[in-house]
């Protein structure tokens, strides 16, 4: 059989040239055959008008001739009768006489130019004047004689006539002997002309034939050539199909078989000599595997579609004995060059293995699919890499498969023991099986101790293709997970109990559990509100704050708290305090969110006007601040000009004393001395007076930093006459440099000495020691005193103003430690005491360390 | 040839101030002639004359607190004059303030006497007063 759909596209082209150049060729041909012929006839057309006029020509010479030869006829018989009346000489000039008419109608046929008509015109009157002439001779002749006829003859001038015959017949015969000579001259040329272009038109005529020729010989060779390489092609094709593992069938384009190769002729039970003309169907019938029901063929699809079908899985054959087998096909269609459908080619294979192997596939699927334990391909590489994984090695990281398929291997093993892992896989083992105890990370980071079998499987070069993972979770995991769904539920029992909104988040801050109290106070439950939770009930005047802040605590890690306004059930916003705490798991990671949130919204409102009347309360405090001020500047105002009348109160005392104490009984001198002692006493009452309230104002000392060593040895200078009447003895220990106006240290110090001699116990020598020591960056001083002491229950009221505990016998104005203290606060330190009664005294008073 | 009388002139609206301060002058042997300013004004008129010519002053003694211009005004006039930059002055006071203090001796006061209450210190002015003079004459 030999088939004939295979299009030999390749060669078409070379036909194709071909083709194109006999085209060309052919019309040239005819084209000069036509201007060959159309030449000829043209020229044989012209030379046939040429031969009647020279034949015409020809007969004007010859009438012409005869013409004259006629008029000598009747003038030399004329002349014989004239001369010797023998009438036998009448008859040639009666003959000439008959002829003549007639010639000279001849010769005017003859002519065609109009200057010979002319001439024959004039001809034929001299003919008829000679004629006429002739006859009046002969006339004379007869009837008077010979010699009047011979004069007659003169006197007619017979001759005359004559010769004028013979000039026109001579210049007729002379314009017809130069035209025939024309023309026989151009019909020379003329015929030299054609003949050579014959020649041409033969020449080219031969060199087309040749080419077409040549061109006709190479086309069929080529042909030739093309129809062997077709048949070699076809055979070989053939050859290709018989041997080819697939079924293969050819149809022509109504879907009747004609060829089959053996593969196919085995599978359907049908020979090819057999099969050749049936309809496809009948050798090719295709069943559906699960209904039953014959299908159509696909290759009629293919044929009314025009395009290449695949056949429908799970198709089975219908084999000439009855038995099935599954088979897997394709339908391609086959086209000519001009693209009309010539047939179709089915290739079709018996799929009867692959479908046991995908029969025990989908078992060894189905095992790795549900098997309990964990399973893992891993593929070598740069790195260690899952190819694929079950489900319960998914479950059991805490993954999808999706999570896991394509990730190193090296993510789900712990960092610790990874090192260890790659080394033992990467050794050889004889058996190629290991049994391992290895550490995987499961997803929220926990550790998940495992045992890990591995199996490693090779390629056919030794080389390891993929290993292979048995993996099972050997920790107690689930019993955990068991248990803190017990304490889950337990706890979420509790929640349900509590008055408060209890929530908790993932670590990502996704909700995932909301208490009943949402449902009883906002009316939603989390499946209606998501994993947004709590944030989707934000009332949206607070919303963007609240949930900054819950990023923030997301992203840090540290407990959340704010206060955020919700819209509960009814509609209404409240305020809520809402807290969140992380739960974070051995490793310290975060493993979910506790929150809960409290309904604050009376007692906010509550401290909103606990806060205004706050805010009056300031605005009160800072009117009583003023009025302070201003009653310390009175008092600074006051005091310093109080000084000047007491001074002279005083002063003059003291003169008058002088000057006229001698002049006084005791009595008076008694008085004067109570004056002057109470304008002394009232001095100094102002000079502290205005240190005090020079202490609040606003003129002050700059803040410096001042040695303390320094300042100390200032105000025992000051103190030089009292510390020598008591006998008082000062030490000093550690003193540093602090940030205050010099004086106001200095006036500390000299206050709080000349406070412990003041009061000191009576015939002891006081004992004073002042020191400093730092505490947390601030340096508290001590001066401690061997003095009388305080007793617990007076200590408060020292610093106060006036706050003395002692009567007139101990000097003092009652102002000293309350200027201290004044003075302390004012440079940000506090002063206190520790004492007991007549135990000593020391006064602490801190500063702030010099920079 | 005996020596001249000596020319000082108290700003000091106080008579008792200017009791004490004369008898401290008394007790301390001046042979003086003290020309007593009740106000700033008249002080500063005193000073004019001075730097006039018209006036000879040995020792000038000021009282802070002063009606219409206070002391330290009077003796910032009186340095400014090119002839009487070098007249001792001391300021009188009743005010501890370390302040005035500072603002006076930076005007070019010689001396910042604070009038204490008690007499014999009160008298103090006297020798101060002395010694000024007496390094000025040297």
């Amino acid at each position: 059989m030999k088939p004939n759909w295979i299009s030999m596209k390749t060669s078409l082209p070379v036909a194709v040239r071909v083709l194109r150049v006999e085209r060309i060729a052919l019309p040239l041909t005819i084209v000069v055959l036509l201007g060959m012929a159309t030449t000829f006839y043209w020229d044989w057309s012209l030379r046939r008008s040429r031969q009647l006029e020279i034949q015409r020509l020809q007969r004007v010479l010859e009438t012409n001739e005869a013409l004259v030869s006629a008029l000598k006829d009747a003038e030399s018989a004329q002349l014989g009768y004239l001369l010797t009346g023998n009438q036998d000489y009448l008859g040639p000039y009666r003959k000439a006489k008959a002829e003549l008419p007639d010639l000279v109608a001849r010769l005017a046929d003859a002519v065609s130019f109009p200057d010979q008509v002319e001439r024959v015109d004039r001809l034929r009157s001299l003919v008829q004047e000679e004629l006429a002439a002739v006859d009046a001779t002969i006339l004379v002749r007869d009837q008077v004689g010979p010699d009047q006829a011979m004069v007659v003859l003169r006197t007619l001038g017979e001759k005359r006539i004559m010769d004028t015959v013979r000039q026109v017949c001579s210049a007729i015969s002379q314009v017809a002997n130069e035209v025939l000579l024309t023309n026989s001259t151009e019909m020379e040329a003329r015929y030299l002309r054609s003949r050579v272009g014959f020649l041409v038109g033969c020449g080219l005529l031969v060199v087309l034939l040749g080419a077409s020729l040549a061109l006709i010989q190479r086309t069929t060779a080529r042909r030739e050539d093309l129809m062997q390489k077709l048949d070699e092609s076809s055979r070989r094709f053939q050859v290709t199909l018989s041997s080819i593992g697939d079924g293969v069938i050819t149809a022509d384009g109504a879907g009747l078989v004609t060829f089959l190769n053996p593969i196919a002729a085995t599978l359907t039970g049908w020979s090819p000599q057999e099969a050749d003309g049936h309809p496809l169907e009948s050798v090719l019938p295709l069943i559906n595997e699960s209904t039953g029901e014959v299908i159509e063929n696909p290759a009629r699809q293919a044929i009314r579609e025009r395009r290449t079908i695949a056949m429908a899985n799970h198709t089975n054959l219908k084999r000439r004995d009855g038995s099935w087998i599954p088979v897997d096909d394709s339908v391609a269609p086959i086209f000519d060059a001009k693209e009309e459908l010539k047939g179709i080619v089915m290739v079709f294979r018996d799929v009867t293995p692959r479908r046991a192997v995908e029969r025990e596939l989908r078992q060894w699927h189905h095992i790795f699919e549900h098997a309990g334990f964990g399973m893992a391909v891993l593929t070598p590489g740069v790195e260690l890499t899952l190819k694929q994984v079950n489900p319960a090695f998914a479950s059991m990281h805490g993954k999808t498969q999706e999570e896991l398929i394509g990730r190193p291997y090296s993510e789900i093993v712990d960092p610790e023991v990874w090192p260890a892992k790659m080394k033992l896989l990467q050794g050889s083992s004889p058996t190629d099986h290991l049994v391992t105890e290895s550490i995987h990370v499961h997803k929220d980071g926990s550790r998940l101790p495992v045992r890990a079998d591995f199996t490693i499987v090779r390629g056919t070069d030794c080389q390891i293709e993929y290993y292979l993972e048995y993996c099972s979770d050997v920790s107690e995991r689930k019993r955990a997970e068991e248990e803190l769904l017990n304490s889950e539920q337990r706890y979420r029992v509790t929640a349900d109990s509590l008055p408060q909104l209890i929530w908790t988040s993932k670590p990502d801050g996704a909700t995932e559990y909301l208490n009943n109290r949402w449902h009883e106070e906002m009316g939603v439950t989390l499946d209606q509100i998501g994993e947004q939770g709590w944030i989707s009930l934000l009332s949206p005047e607070d919303r963007e704050r609240s949930i900054e802040s819950w990023n923030n605590a997301l992203r840090t890690g540290e407990s959340f708290q704010t206060e955020s306004l919700f819209k509960t059930r009814d509609g209404s916003k409240r305020w809520y305090h809402c807290r969140a705490i992380p739960v974070r798991d051995s490793s310290g990671r975060i493993v979910r969110w506790f929150g809960s949130c409290s309904d604050i919204h009376d007692q906010k409102i509550a401290a909103e006007v606990l806060r205004s009347s706050k805010e009056e309360l300031q605005l009160a405090n800072e009117a009583l601040k003023r009025s302070n001020t201003d009653l310390e500047q009175f008092a600074y105002a006051a005091s310093h000009d109080l000084q000047e009348p007491l001074r002279m109160v005083a002063i003059y005392s003291q003169l008058l004393k002088e000057e006229y104490g001698a002049r006084l009984d005791d009595q008076a001198n008694a008085y004067l001395g109570f004056a002057a002692n109470g304008a002394l006493r009232m001095e100094a009452l102002l000079r502290d007076l205005l240190a005090y309230s020079r202490a609040a104002t606003p003129e002050d000392q700059p803040v410096q930093d001042v040695d303390s060593q320094e300042a100390l040895t200032k105000a025992l200078d000051n103190l030089t006459v009292l510390i020598q009447e008591s006998g008082s003895e000062v030490s000093r220990g550690l003193l540093p440099h602090v940030r205050m106006p010099e004086v106001h240290l200095v006036q500390i110090f000299q206050n709080l000495i000349s406070n412990s001699i003041k009061y000191r116990k009576p015939n002891v020598p006081p004992r004073i020691h002042v020191e400093a020591s730092l505490q947390d960056s601030t340096w508290v001083y001590s001066v401690s005193d061997n003095g009388l002491g305080i007793a617990p229950q007076h200590q408060g009221q020292i610093f106060r103003i006036f706050g003395r505990l002692q009567g007139q016998e101990v000097a003092g104005t009652g102002l000293g430690l309350a200027l201290c203290k004044k003075l302390v606060e004012r440079n940000g330190g506090s002063i206190w005491v520790e004492s007991a009664e007549g135990e000593g005294a020391t006064f602490f008073f801190s500063a702030v360390a010099a920079r | 040839m005996t020596p001249r009388k000596l020319k000082f002139v108290l700003a000091e609206d106080n008579p008792g101030d200017v009791f004490l301060i004369r008898r401290a002058f008394d007790l301390e042997g001046f042979s003086y002639e003290l020309l007593v300013a009740k106000d700033g004004e008249e002080a500063m008129r005193y000073v004019q004359e001075a730097a006039a010519g018209t006036r000879v002053i040995d020792l000038i003694l000021l009282d802070l607190n002063l009606p219409r211009y206070d002391g330290s005004e009077v003796l910032a006039t009186l340095r400014r004059q090119p002839f009487l930059a070098a007249v001792p002055a001391v300021i009188l006071t009743s005010s501890n303030s370390q302040q005035d203090r500072e603002r006076c001796l930076s005007l070019g006061a010689n001396h910042y006497f604070q009038k204490p209450s008690n007499l014999a210190a009160f008298m103090e002015i006297g020798r101060i007063a002395k010694e000024l003079v007496e390094t000025r004459l040297a």
